[in-house]
């Protein structure tokens, strides 16, 4: 098992909050609002503060009604849905967020396209499956505190999905967290699964947040600070296994197509520069 | 009056035909999803009473109580749907309507087969649950109104040639034949095997497209009710815009993540200038340029032959009522013209006798703010003062009045309100074809039980102009002083039309 980067190694984890975070997430906003970007677009930093992006592929898996499309959505600051509307097939949501470096101190903007998929469709149609997991990156696997076949299922789910693909992030998410009230998963569990399977996990309430003045309109800035610590996760582990495998840092679980030293601080296939208007 | 008390509720029942096993249930209430579900018993003797007309060999279609109307229809002998609408203006040519297109649905996202060989039913239960986003958002109050009249919804793109070049290259390069821009839900251009699709996928494909949340990509399983409703194919969206999505219908290849950013900019980037203006263009539907009167609150255009249509009611004058209400109108005095007068398959009145040679049929329900004006000839178009009631009318191309008659306009009162039921006030259309009937001068409102006052005119261009006198309108002026009012002729082989304004040019941009 690769050594996991410890929380806060990697990216500076309140940068979001200083003044130059904040300058930086106006890229991702608009009058307040989280801006959804079409695939001819991208956030437009002013030149003196550009900064590269670096792009990855995000599969999320988990039995059906865990709160994958619900965990998206709040990841991409849009409505989640209160009725559970199983996903029909294959649905892919590109989020943007800037993180300052600790080692070199500059600031990347991650591009974090998750792919989300309905359980139902995964299992009655063959192509999908293959397709979310070609050249993915990271796997995120779901599990509900008000489901305890959803988490029970999660070492068989390990196999089948990821067994094949030894290089890839895999992270845990324990979603409906704000219903640990009633939840089928104590504690006791969960640290037994870490030992066992030495996976980052991490909580998550994937709940409306705030609105604007409007009443209606989300807040684009409250549900950036409520989804922060899962996107600065991602990022962390993401940017770390790519360090790992340009042979960077060490790690034993190092990829042997990728040349090591092919980039200086690894990445560098995943970066564009980025453009300027 | 409260807003609740005039907005009724449409339950939507799901049985399985042989057992009448309840599949699902969807419901909503004014315009807005509801979760209040049906008492089981209510279920079962909707149910039963259809099952036992079956057994004698009767089929029973519809029913209607006080304030709510009731649905019927068996699909391959497996599935049967029920309606139940309390909705003002929903006779049953709109419930019809709308199970088929909800049957449509449901083969689209499971498949013939499964609906038609059902072995387990919890299963199919389940599978279901997928259908339900598409399936409300046909209950839901919508912009579009390809669910009504079977056209695909359209708009007008300024640069549609330019459009259309990049999405036949992109489509060729990625191996597909049915490929589309929509913008939110609205076809803007597409690809010749595109406009071949049949109904109701037609309809369907990009409603589905605009109803969904905003995703950057899909890849969804689709069923194609007309043309593959037994072999899936994958319909590919790719978010260009947020609100504008590339659309195709694929085999097995290519898969999604072959369509990269990279190959889109490609495409898309030199264009990306035109794509923008889809997107302004949408409320309104038609470029800036294209001139209609002020007072035009809204409009349908319907080519029946392409099946394609364009409804707006956002053409740029505020006043009046809101774009919902505008919207609720359109769609009753669409509904309330179609079934009452043009059911499916028959002539519009003033198509048969005496049409040789004379002017082809067109008609032209509308949507516009009243004004009063002077009279015929010279004189006409003076606005007079006082009046700002609704209009909403149908204009007939060949006057039933006779041949040569420039027209008939029959004018439908409407409440400044707008949310009036049409299917009270309409009483001016009672008769099919050269009579109308006008309620009492209460604008044609009549409680029950008092039968409202008629005195049947008889649709020539002098009785318009006389109702007008009693009712101060001239909704003809309107119409026909502007020169942008230009007639549109449609082929004869339709079977009826639905236009306003300069038609000719709007079938050309469309
Ligand atoms: N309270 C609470 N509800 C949640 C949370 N996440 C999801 N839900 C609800 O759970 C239901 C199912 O969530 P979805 O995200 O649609 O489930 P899914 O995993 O995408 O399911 P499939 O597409 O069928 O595979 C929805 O009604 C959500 O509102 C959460 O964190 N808290
Ligand atoms: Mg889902």
């Amino acid at each position: 098992m690769a050594r996991l980067p410890a929380p806060g190694s990697v990216i500076v984890p309140d940068w979001h909050e200083s003044t130059e975070g904040k300058e930086h997430l106006s890229c991702i906003l608009r009058k307040n609002r989280r801006r959804v970007f079409g695939l001819l677009e991208r956030p437009v930093l002013p030149p003196q503060v550009a900064a590269d992006t670096a792009s990855y592929k995000i599969f999320v898996s988990g039995k059906s009604g865990v709160g994958k499309t619900a965990l998206v959505a709040k990841l991409a600051g849009l409505e989640v849905p209160v009725i559970h509307h199983e996903t029909v097939g294959i649905q892919t949501t590109v989020v943007y967020w800037p993180a300052k470096l600790q080692a070199s101190e500059r600031v990347v903007i991650f591009r974090f396209e998750f792919w989300d998929c309905g359980e139902a469709a995964l299992k009655k149609f063959d192509h999908i499956l293959p397709a979310c997991k070609e050249k993915t990156d990271a796997f995120l696997f779901l599990f509900s505190f008000t489901d305890r076949a959803s988490f029970e299922d999660l070492p068989a789910q390990l196999s089948r999905i990821a067994g094949d693909a030894p290089n890839a992030v895999k992270m845990v998410i324990g979603s409906k967290f704000d219903q640990y009230m009633h939840t089928d998963v104590p504690e006791r569990d969960l640290t037994a699964f870490r030992q066992a399977w030495e996976l980052p996990l991490l909580r998550v309430k994937s709940v409306p947040g705030r609105r604007l003045a409007d009443g209606r309109t989300l807040d684009g800035r409250a549900g950036l600070l409520d989804v922060a610590h899962i996107l600065n996760g991602l990022g962390e582990h993401l940017w770390h296994q790519d360090q790992v495998a340009a042979g960077l840092i060490p790690g034993p679980r190092r990829s042997p197509q990728m040349a090591v030293g092919q980039a200086l601080d690894g990445a560098s296939d995943r970066r564009g520069s980025q453009e300027q208007d | 009056m409260a807003e609740e008390s005039t907005e009724g509720a449409v339950h939507l029942l799901c049985l399985t035909t042989s057992s009448g096993v309840p599949l699902f249930c969807r419901s909503s209430r004014g315009g807005a999803p509801s979760r209040q579900q049906l008492p089981f018993s209510i279920i079962g003797s909707l149910n039963g009473v259809h099952m036992f007309g079956a057994n004698m060999d009767v089929t029973l279609r519809s029913a209607r109580t006080k304030d709510t109307a009731v649905v019927w229809k068996t699909f391959h002998d497996s599935i049967s749907l029920i309606v139940l609408s309390s909705e003002q203006g929903s006779p049953e040519l709109r419930l019809e309507r709308l199970l088929e297109l909800v049957f449509g649905a449901m083969v689209l996202l499971v498949g013939l087969e499964e609906l038609t060989q059902i072995r387990n039913v919890e299963r199919l239960k389940k599978d279901l649950r997928a259908t339900y986003g598409l399936i409300d958002s046909l209950l839901l109050d919508s912009e579009l109104m390809g669910d009504l009249t079977q056209c695909v919804d359209c708009i007008a793109p300024p640069d549609g040639p330019l459009l259309q070049e990049a999405l036949a290259g992109i489509a060729e390069e990625m191996g597909s034949v049915f490929a589309s821009l929509v913008a939110r839900g609205r076809v803007v251009a597409a690809t010749q095997g595109w406009w071949r699709l049949g109904a109701p996928e037609s309809v369907l494909l990009p409603w589905l497209v605009g109803t969904l949340p905003v995703q950057a990509a899909r890849d969804y399983p689709v069923y194609l009710p007309h043309g593959s409703p037994t072999v899936p194919h994958r319909l590919l969206t790719l978010m260009l815009l947020p609100g504008l999505d590339l659309c195709m219908l694929c085999g097995p290849q290519p898969p999604l993540s072959q369509v990269e950013p990279q190959v889109l900019e490609r495409w898309w980037q030199p264009v990306l200038e035109p794509l923008r203006a889809c997107l302004a263009l949408v409320p309104r539907g038609l470029p800036a340029g294209f001139p209609v009167h002020p007072d035009i609150l809204g409009l349908l255009l319907l080519h029946l032959e392409q099946r394609r249509g364009l409804f707006t009611v956002e053409l740029g004058g505020v006043e009046g009522p809101s774009p919902r209400s505008r919207r609720r109108l359109l769609r009753s005095f669409y509904v309330l013209v179609t079934s009452s007068y043009f059911p499916p398959g028959q002539q519009a009145p003033w198509e048969g006798e005496g049409s040789l040679g004379g002017p082809r049929s067109q008609l032209i329900p509308f949507l516009f703010r009243g004004r009063i004006t002077g009279g015929e000839g010279r004189g006409a178009g003076r606005s007079c003062r006082g009046c700002q009631s609704l209009l909403c009318g149908v204009r007939g191309g060949r006057g039933p009045g006779g041949p040569g008659r420039p027209g008939a306009l029959l004018p439908f009162e409407l409440g400044e309100d707008g949310g009036l039921p049409l299917r009270e006030r309409g009483h001016l259309l009672q008769h099919r074809g050269l009579g109308a009937e006008r309620a009492s001068g209460q604008a044609g409102c009549r409680g029950p039980g008092s039968p409202p006052r008629r005195a049947a005119i008889s649709l020539t261009r002098t009785s318009v102009l006389a109702m007008e006198l009693r009712v101060r309108y001239s909704t003809a002026r309107c119409c026909s002083s502007t020169s942008a009012l230009r007639s549109w002729e449609p082929a004869r082989s339709t079977a009826w039309m639905v236009a306003l304004v300069s038609g000719n040019r709007l079938m050309n941009l469309m």
